[in-house]
């Protein structure tokens, strides 16, 4: 049985806009059957995404560099039945929920780093990840979030190489 | 059993278990403080309570296997726990069976159909109004498109607004413009300044509202922008021939694409009951979805209150059971101990209540038994003494004529040591045979004479009488005496006499040689008075040399007379009687 609630991330990428560094994802996240009911019924899902950006140390655990993570919300608005994605302080509404799932899939344009908190000879490793933030479901769910998978929804850590100067290079050559 | 040893550490988990049910119950009970840590907290109480099963069992077990061993105490302590438990596990489970069924269908009782059905229908109620209002504003809209369209003709740019104005005043609109893409403004009327036209130009919007003549936009009521209704906003394209035709225009583009925009605020008190609906049936909705966790949640809960209490009650029977099952314990060692001999005192439990009364009481019971038998060993010690310094010897013997006790005068009489004969019959004593014979005649001929039921019997006895001999060196005369006591047991006491009768036979040789002595002596005076008669008589008729003859025949008869009474007078000095010894004997029996 393929896992249907296995999130990937299809694309990934970093790129400099002035003095930040921005994220630009792609992912295949769906919902299963029971997610899907719960939001239908005007539950509010929120999902967290997770950027860490760490520098390797041969002698001690790596140094976590930035640490950043934003949380976006899918809800149902039954009187207009419309969704509403609401992504930080910016919302906006859905005709159906593959719209609404697709804003929250798209990371676009995520300034996940300012330029000045990193070396920019230096390499570091990223991580991204999804998660689906089940503390904040009522506490019925949650009991079935302890010991059940389909409630659980979580994207591994999605590691990449972060090179800035080959990056800018790349960039602007 | 280690676990007990630490009362305190139980006492511990007890109260953080406590603690951790305690915050469940609080959580479950809709607080937005634990909001974030329930589910950890519902775990640990999970673990918590896997933990007290492991406990309990582990326990159980331990009781089990002792009393399999058969370990002192064991049954009592499991006895007492078990009841322990049994009080305090039977109204808990009681209580959670009855809160089980009560849970279980209340959750359900709150999921009615009719309820469902009533949300439901107040939701629709609010679409439908919403719908209607959406249908009503787009009827007007198309209204004021042939408006504009016929009015394009008389009026300029200026009668436009001016119409706008007045339409948005009747139809008691937030917005009403006329724009092109761009986005630029032709004409607008607005209740304040802000505009949505930029909001709505954009490309797709407009796109969309070109291919399906119009298009409808409800933005929902939130608190970030202050908005507080319902707004919908609808944008008709304006026919592009209407207007080219109109030549008093004057648009600096032809092929423009125009667009009317309307947008309205939905009455407040409707927005708000609808929005109250909405918010009903979204909770309602999502109370019935979880409504098997919560389920859930409430079982798990009071699972764990149940094993905590079931964990409460046995770790207490445990405790109390040892504590009660403790001097019960010590007594029945205490007992063990004294039926082994050892009196010596139990440690004293100082519980204040009867059982500890009954710890102290058994110490004095042990105490008075001490001494008693300190007092019955010293009397029988002092009776031990006299019997061994006794020069009786003494036996007692059962009805099989076996020896239970013989004195040091019994040895000392027979010569041989017999405290190893103890339990021995005494047929089968070699040196005891006949005198064994002997004592049990003496028994018999009692048993069938009887005269004097209570009474003994007295007999000599000669043993070693084989060896005829005067002296009797080897045989020895005994006087025995026997009794039956009460308790079936025979005692025989008897006594060497053999001197008292060898004195008593030199008594009577005594007498026998003084009688012989008298009887010697008798004649001896006369015999001498008739020497010196015929001496006298004869003296005078006899010639002188017949008179020597005489007077030397009749002095020799007078001296051996004289010599045979002090011969015999000696021997009757001798032969006085020494009854001393006898008298020191007779006494003793």
């Amino acid at each position: 049985m393929a896992q249907a609630n296995e999130i990937e991330f299809k694309k990934i990428s970093l790129r400099p806009v002035e003095q930040t560094w921005v994220l630009d994802a792609d992912l295949s996240l769906q919902l299963t059957p029971a997610l899907e009911q719960l939001v239908n019924k005007g539950v509010v899902l929120h999902f967290v995404t997770e950027f860490q950006l760490t520098q390797s140390r041969w002698y001690w655990f790596d140094a976590k560099t930035i640490e950043v993570q934003r949380v976006s919300k899918i809800s149902y608005q039954a009187l207009t039945n419309q969704y509403r994605v609401t992504l930080g302080s910016f919302s906006l509404s859905a005709a159906n929920l593959k719209q609404a799932l697709a804003a929250v899939r798209t990371i676009e344009d995520w300034a996940v780093i300012d330029a000045s908190a990193i070396n920019i000879n230096q390499s570091y490793q990223a991580a991204v990840r999804i998660r689906l933030d089940s503390n904040q479901l009522a506490k019925p769910f949650q009991v079935n979030a302890i010991n059940s998978k389909s409630w659980n929804l979580q994207s591994e850590w999605q590691r990449f190489e972060f090179n800035p100067k080959q990056l800018i290079n790349g960039v602007n050559p | 059993m280690k676990l007990l040893a630490k009362p305190f550490l139980v006492g511990l988990i007890i109260l953080l278990a406590l603690t951790l049910l305690v915050l469940l119950a609080v959580a479950s009970a809709n607080t937005s403080f634990f909001d974030k840590y329930f589910a950890w907290l519902f775990a640990a109480n999970v673990l918590v309570g896997l933990l007290f099963v492991i406990v309990i069992i582990i326990l159980v077990i331990t009781i089990t296997v002792r009393w399999r061993q058969k370990y002192f105490g064991a049954r009592l302590i499991a006895k007492l726990a078990m009841f322990f438990a049994l009080v305090g596990v039977l109204p808990g489970a009681i209580l959670y069976g009855v809160s089980l069924q009560f849970v279980s269908r209340s959750i359900e009782s709150w999921f009615d159909v009719k309820v469902e059905g009533a949300l439901e229908a107040g939701l629709n109620l609010g679409r439908t109004t919403i719908e209607i209002s959406k249908a009503d504003l787009l009827s007007k809209g198309r209204e004021l498109v042939s408006t504009i369209q016929t009015d394009s003709r008389k009026s300029g740019e200026g009668g436009l607004t001016i119409l706008l104005s007045r339409q948005r005043q009747q139809m008691d609109l937030k917005e009403l413009a006329i724009f092109a893409s761009g986005p630029k403004t032709i004409a607008s009327a607005s209740v304040d300044l802000n505009s949505f036209v930029t909001q709505m130009a954009a490309s797709e919007k407009l796109a969309q509202a070109r291919s399906l003549g119009q298009l409808v936009e409800i933005d929902e009521p939130s608190q970030e922008i202050e908005k507080s209704t319902y707004r919908i906003k609808l944008l008709i394209p304006l026919q592009q021939a209407a207007l080219n035709t109109g030549g008093g225009f004057n648009f600096k583009n032809q092929s423009e694409d125009r667009y009317l925009l309307l947008v309205k605020d939905m009455p407040e008190s409707l927005s708000n009951n609808a929005l109250s609906v909405q918010e009903a049936y979204i909770e309602y909705q999502e109370k019935a979805l979880g409504r098997s966790g919560l389920r859930k949640m409430y079982i798990g809960t009071l699972t764990i209150a149940l094993f905590l209490a079931l964990f409460i009650a046995m770790t207490l029977a445990l405790l109390l059971g040892r504590q009660l099952a403790y001097p019960l314990i010590m007594l029945l060692k205490g007992t063990k101990a004294v039926a082994e001999g050892d009196l010596s005192p139990r440690p004293e439990i100082n519980t204040g209540d009867e059982l500890g009364l009954l710890t102290r009481q058994f110490n004095v019971m042990t105490k008075q038994l001490l001494d008693a038998r300190n007092s019955l060993e010293d009397s029988k010690a002092f009776s031990e003494s006299i019997l061994s310094n006794l020069t009786a010897g003494v036996y007692v013997l059962d009805v099989n004529h076996r020896l239970v006790l013989s004195n040091a005068g019994a040895e000392r009489i027979f010569e041989m040591s017999l405290s190893q004969s103890v339990g021995q019959t005494l047929e089968s004593i070699p040196k005891l045979m006949a005198f064994d014979k002997a004592v049990k005649e003496a028994f018999r001929e009692h048993e069938i004479s009887r005269n004097d039921p209570s009474g003994h019997w007295q007999k000599q006895i000669i043993l070693g009488e084989e060896s005829k001999d005067h002296q009797h060196e080897h045989g020895i005369t005994l006087l025995v005496r026997g009794t039956k006591l009460p308790n079936n047991l025979l005692i025989v006491v008897f006594d060497d006499i053999s001197e008292v009768i060898t004195a008593q036979r030199s008594i009577a040789w005594g007498e026998v040689a003084r009688r012989l002595a008298h009887e010697i002596k008798n004649p001896l005076t006369p015999i001498q008075l008739s020497a010196e008669r015929i001496q006298q008589k004869l003296n005078s008729q006899l010639d002188p040399s017949q008179q020597e003859f005489l007077t030397r025949s009749t002095a020799n008869i007078i001296t051996q007379v004289e010599a045979m009474k002090q011969m015999v007078n000696d021997l009757g000095i001798l032969l006085k009687p020494q009854k001393q010894t006898y008298k020191t004997y007779q006494s003793i029996i």
